[in-house]
């Protein structure tokens, strides 16, 4: 276990060797305060502890939990009836994640990654989110089947087949929509064999809006590893597309598909940003870290600007529907949103894929959002619970099919 | 049973700060230190002095106020303060690309000009120095490039901080593991000493160091500094507001010699608050000098 979640009472279960090699505590040692900090000082970040009275461990396991799980939300309104859910939601994950054996995440794993050799497009102040968009456009173009789907669509006059057609002209995209469209978090009435049956189903419009998520994936396929995990990224991305399908269901006036194209998209601009400002995007991270802010807050006084604003302009030159350019822009600002229930609900689901990464050795902060704006979804918050539950049962499956 | 439990977990950890408190506080904080808290920062300060208020005995923001402003302990209350709301995110060698400017271009350019002038001195300030890794790493390259000849030259690095917790640490020079993890094996090596509780600098590093308690943003304070050829000061006024950060750029101007340069964060930039100075790219990074 990592020693900044020891707490008193617990035992060393190995001696405690120093850097030098000597020994600085002992096997069997009840630890104090003051063992605490010394272990924590000297930088040995992992010993092996146990739980002298094995009916105290539940008890042991539940602080660690509460104490842990508190750290990501420090910045969030703790009255308000959203977050407390979720805070709640999230120790009961971890709760009985570390019955299960689960290890969290020690500090310097949390800590982000230097990639000191790494180079940004500019200087600061030397250029703005329009030089990004406008060298990013310069160095690749976005799938062409997706300008050639929604030529059909603006034409007006596009049947399933002409759809289907376009589709099935790029045999990779074809296979991962029928999977997805298959899939429980569609939860089609029955199982379809040709896109043209998915296009009757699931509508035209929605059907591309989905077309289009999947090849945005394709696109930001080559961004360096050590700077970001492409698999995390899409799984949060993912996660809050579930999360954004499954709240809309229960608000009227919602499009699913929309909400699930918005919620896999939603963070497209933070590709574009590793891409061209990888050194400044580490700084960014570092600066999240350390003040425990959320990231889109390090963003504006790190850069002077956030991803949601690279993510506008390039949705706008990849001419993507309006609605999901809105919804993803003011995810973090849903009052200055058009389609404000749709920004509000892709809000919620961010803070809902945030909080349940936090139980799965997520870094980072919960950013948390106004209760008057989530009142306005009129969704119970006994429906949290039951919503996560779905959510992760899909979760994994799902990334599967799309990855 | 651990499920009722959960269900009576609560988030509140502290009193509620109301606004009137927050501004009232963050007013202080930023008379004293220029440091400025934004108010959708106020849960996160609620829960960084929760504790405090908890050690202290007192049971409201307001209380605490009274306590920093009246109490016959607020010298020392205030040092705990400084403590919770800086950040120490530092280790050594940190930005390697801008330390190469320096080992590279300004460093010695710096020491040919000394040299020519018949004046081997050095003095570097490092503004910020948090637990000391910045300046002890500096003195690490001034050891690189000069060498043996290290010793004919008078050297002095000037590092300050605001908050005497840090100051302690770094006057202690001992390191772990992490705030090593930028540096090369053949440097640590070279000028640390293991020891059971961690990485000690080596003494001939630490005598160049000489660590003072200083409030950059305050030009009584900034006056006893040395004038100085080069200043380092780093992710510091990223959390000053524009008026603060105009006021250490001043300071920074009457503290630095005519031809010295100025190093800032790499994503810090002043062009926008201060024509004092203007920038110059170097290979890895930008370098200020006077205007």
């Amino acid at each position: 276990m990592c020693s900044e979640y020891i707490i008193p009472g617990m035992m060393l279960a190995k001696d405690v060797t120093g850097l030098d090699g000597s020994v600085l505590l002992e096997k069997g040692k009840v630890l104090d305060d003051k063992d605490i900090k010394l272990l924590i000082d000297a930088g040995i970040d992992y010993v092996y502890v146990t739980i002298k009275e094995k009916e105290e461990e539940e008890r042991f396991l539940l602080n660690i939990a509460e104490d842990y799980v508190s750290k990501f939300f420090m910045y969030v309104n703790p009255d308000s009836k959203f977050v407390s859910e979720l805070f709640k939601i999230v120790v009961e994950l971890v709760f009985d994640g570390l019955k299960k054996g689960l290890e969290l995440p020690c500090e310097d794993i949390l800590r982000a990654k230097h990639v000191e050799r790494m180079k940004d497009l500019f200087f600061k102040d030397m250029g703005g989110p329009e030089d990004i968009v406008k060298h990013e456009l310069s160095l690749a173009s976005f799938p062409d089947v997706y300008f050639r789907l929604k030529k059909l669509l603006d034409s007006g006059s596009a049947s399933a087949k002409d759809i289907a057609e376009v589709v099935s002209s790029d045999v990779a995209l074809a296979t991962k929509l029928l999977k997805l469209v298959n899939s429980p978090l569609f939860a089609l009435a029955k199982k379809v064999t040709s896109i043209e049956q998915a296009v009757a189903l699931v509508g035209e419009e929605e059907l591309t809006e989905v077309a289009l998520g999947l090849s945005a994936i394709r696109y930001f396929k080559d961004i360096p590893s050590e700077l970001m995990d492409m698999k995390t990224f899409w799984k949060h991305s993912l996660s809050c597309g579930i999360f954004s399908k499954i709240i809309a269901s229960y608000v009227k006036d919602v499009n699913e598909e929309t909400m699930f194209t918005a919620g896999l998209l939603h963070d497209v601009g933070k590709l574009i940003l590793f891409k061209n400002m990888p050194y400044s995007t580490v700084e960014t991270l570092i600066f999240a870290r350390e003040n425990m802010v959320p990231m889109v807050e390090a963003e504006e006084i790190v850069l002077g600007f956030t991803h949601t604003d690279l993510s506008n302009l390039i949705m706008e030159s990849w001419e993507f529907p309006d609605e999901i350019r809105d919804i993803v822009t003011h995810h973090h600002s849903p009052r200055g949103a058009n389609f404000k229930k749709g920004a509000i609900i892709l809000q919620v689901a961010d803070n809902l894929a945030n909080a349940i990464e936090v139980s799965r050795g997520g870094k980072y902060v919960v950013p948390g959002m106004n209760d008057e704006d989530f009142d306005e979804l009129n969704l119970p918050i006994n429906a949290l619970r039951p919503i996560v539950e779905k959510h992760n049962q899909l979760l994994d499956t799902i990334l599967a099919t799309i990855l | 049973m651990p499920e009722l439990s959960i269900g009576k977990l609560t988030l509140r950890k502290t009193p509620k700060m109301s606004i009137n408190e927050f501004k009232e506080l963050t007013a202080f904080i930023h008379d004293k230190t220029g440091i400025a808290i934004p108010v959708r920062r106020k849960y996160l300060i609620e829960n960084k002095l929760g504790n405090r208020l908890k050690e202290l005995h007192l049971s409201s923001y307001a209380d605490y106020i009274k306590y920093l402003k009246f109490s016959p302990k607020k010298e020392s209350e205030f040092k705990k303060l400084c403590e919770l709301i800086t950040v120490n995110e530092t280790s050594f060698f940190r930005d390697i690309k801008q330390l190469t400017v320096f080992k590279n271009i300004i460093l010695p350019e710096i020491i040919k000009k000394r040299e020519k002038q018949g004046n081997k001195e050095l003095k570097i300030w490092s503004a910020g120095c948090s637990t000391g890794e910045e300046p002890y790493t500096l003195g690490i390259i001034l050891h690189e490039v000069l060498k043996v000849s290290i010793i004919g030259w008078r050297i002095q690095i000037y590092a300050t901080d605001i908050s005497p917790a840090v100051l302690i640490r770094a006057r202690r020079g001992i390191y772990n593991q992490y705030s090593l993890r930028t540096t090369p094996d053949h440097i640590i090596e070279k000028y640390f000493i293991k020891q059971p509780d961690g990485y000690k600098i080596h003494p001939k590093v630490q005598k160049l160091v000489n660590f003072q308690l200083l409030n950059i943003t305050d030009p009584k304070h900034t006056k006893k500094v040395p004038n100085s050829d080069i200043i380092f000061c780093r992710n510091v006024i990223i959390y000053f507001d524009d008026e603060v950060k105009r006021r250490v750029i001043n300071n920074f101007y009457d503290k630095l010699k005519d031809d010295g340069y100025l190093f800032l964060g790499y994503s810090e930039s002043i062009h926008r608050i201060s024509k004092l100075f203007k920038s110059q790219i170097k290979p890895g990074g930008i370098v200020y000098i006077k205007n």
